[in-house]
């Protein structure tokens, strides 16, 4: 039991993570490979809120979310507007350029080692399923789970939604109709920065934060796009959460040295397999 | 109406657009001729703005919009509708629709708008909740058409659109847009199939290597000999 809980609360970080990183390269056909920068920048920023200012954890991470919002449109701006219609290689070599960037400069401000994110509930307990659980852990599952729903209705429902729909099947046509494509992919930007700021600031309550922590997420959101399907954001829920799972029992019945390494095992699998991923459209799309 | 002057653009370091110049007056069809290859859709880009021009100007209703953004331009009254019929194939019919009316906020409009446009075209009314990846070219070709039309265009611009459709298919969008011209929309058409743009148009220009070859009243073009042979089949 405590194996399913620990499966879905790091599951839940996966998802909000990757589905950030997968409408960005699905709809907007850009590698962000910085997203586990903007992870960590919010962490960081929810961290000083609570910590600097005694602004309470849920607020503290809306707020990171604001602010690593405007960072995801700076990024855009500088990493890859310059660079628009590039091939992907050099896309790629600007975003690690950005990403080596980012995690220096926190490293040299906030120095390098590691922090917690206080919140109220992280000492509180429920029983939740016949266990005992941290409501902080319940918390981050259940707030994962309202915004991955708003997200949905967001992008099905709303006429904002649908220009970004219609931009990630044709994005000459959809400028023909009036879209400002230059405004639509700060938007997308600004949203993708926002759910790796959330993700960073549960995990940063959940665990640790410091300046290097946005690699490993990276690497893992790399293997749930594979896992997934690239672009999709169903692929990039039961991708997320599969990873999470499989993490969980991994360290529960064979051993926790081995949970990391299972991600990148998944990899060369579905690579070998699928390599369209399970929700994926093949490559005929970009 | 629109008028470019003088108007160069390419791709890079590919100037593709050799000052080339031309007008569309109130009312008018305007058609613009030329093979694959000449210049075409170049042109149509430098008028929507996805491409930026290297030289000249384009004015439109008296205003310079060389340098304007496209959204821009279309809320100015540019519409454009894509060779092929290219919709949204993952967005519903509806949606299709109401992506062309992505500038207009006013609801009323657009849904006057939309009526119009179900009245052009009963077929996609019929259909409207179904995906537009799921229609045939021809309904495709209608769907863009109307499309182009929910954002209250003042000048449209179509873009080859008897590509690929059947002779009955394009005998019915030949109807629909001189219906649209008797309903005051000013038309620019742009054809390889010189047939049916010669015989609709009131104007027509000729590009060639871009550059215009050719212009004049389309009846008169339609006599010429070089047009004949290169555009008419024979």
């Amino acid at each position: 039991m405590q194996e399913l809980i620990n499966g879905l609360v790091s599951g839940s970080i996966y998802v909000l993570f990757a589905t950030g990183l997968t409408i960005v390269l699905g709809i907007l056909d850009i590698p962000n490979f910085v997203h586990g920068e903007t992870f960590m920048i919010g962490a960081f920023t929810a961290f000083f809120l609570v910590a600097g200012l005694g602004v309470h954890f849920i607020l503290a991470t809306i707020i990171a979310m604001l602010i690593v919002a405007v960072i995801g449109v700076v990024v855009e701006k500088i990493s890859f507007k310059p660079l628009r219609g590039a091939p992907h290689v050099t896309l790629l070599i600007s975003a690690i350029a950005m990403m080596l960037f980012l995690e220096n400069l926190a490293s040299l401000l906030w120095g390098n080692y590691n922090r917690t994110i206080d919140s109220p509930y992280t000492k509180q307990v429920v029983s939740f399923l016949g266990s005992t659980v941290s409501s902080q852990r319940l918390l981050v599952v259940l707030m994962a789970v309202l915004l991955i729903i708003a997200l949905q209705l967001f992008i099905k429902k709303t006429k904002l939604g649908m220009a970004i729909r219609a931009m990630g099947q044709n994005p000459e046509v959809t400028q023909l109709m009036g879209v400002s494509i230059d405004r639509l992919t700060s938007f997308i930007f600004a949203l993708s920065a926002a759910l790796s700021a959330v993700a960073g600031s549960f995990l940063g309550s959940l665990f640790t934060l410091n300046p290097h922590m946005g690699l490993e997420p990276l690497l893992k959101g790399v293997v749930i796009l594979v896992l997934g399907g690239m672009g999709s954001i169903v692929g990039a829920i039961v991708g997320g959460l599969g990873l999470g799972l499989v993490e969980s029992y991994t360290a529960q019945y064979l051993t926790s040295a081995f949970k990391n390494s299972v991600a990148f095992l998944i990899l060369i699998i579905i690579l070998v397999i699928k390599p369209t991923g399970l929700f994926g459209q093949g490559g005929d799309q970009h | 109406m629109l008028e470019l002057a003088n108007v160069e653009a390419g791709y890079g370091k590919l100037n593709i657009l050799k000052k080339i110049s031309l007008k569309v007056q109130q009312g008018e069809i305007v058609a613009l001729i030329g093979a694959n290859g000449a210049g075409k859709t170049t042109t149509l880009k430098a008028i929507s703005g996805l491409i930026r021009t290297t030289g000249g100007k384009i004015s439109f209703l008296g205003q310079d919009i060389t340098s304007m953004a496209s959204d821009a331009r279309v809320r100015l009254g540019i519409s454009q509708i894509p060779e092929g019929g290219k919709v949204f194939p993952q967005l519903t019919i509806m949606e299709n629709l109401m992506m062309g009316a992505y500038t207009i906020s006013d609801r009323a409009l657009i849904e006057k708008n939309k009526n119009d446009v179900f009245e052009y075209f009963p077929v996609l009314q019929e259909r409207k909740h179904k995906l537009a990846g799921t229609l045939s070219g021809g309904q495709r070709q209608m769907l863009a058409i109307g499309r182009g039309l929910m954002s209250n265009p003042k000048l449209l611009i179509m873009d080859e659109p008897s590509l690929g459709l059947a002779p009955l298919v394009v005998q019915e969008v030949a109807g629909i847009i001189k219906r649209l011209q008797g309903a005051g929309v000013t038309i620019m058409l742009v054809e390889q199939n010189a047939n049916m743009a010669l015989s609709l148009a009131d104007r027509a220009y000729v590009l060639e290597v871009g550059s215009i070859s050719l212009e004049g009243v389309a009846e008169e073009l339609k006599g010429n000999e070089h047009v004949k042979k290169a555009y008419l089949g024979g």
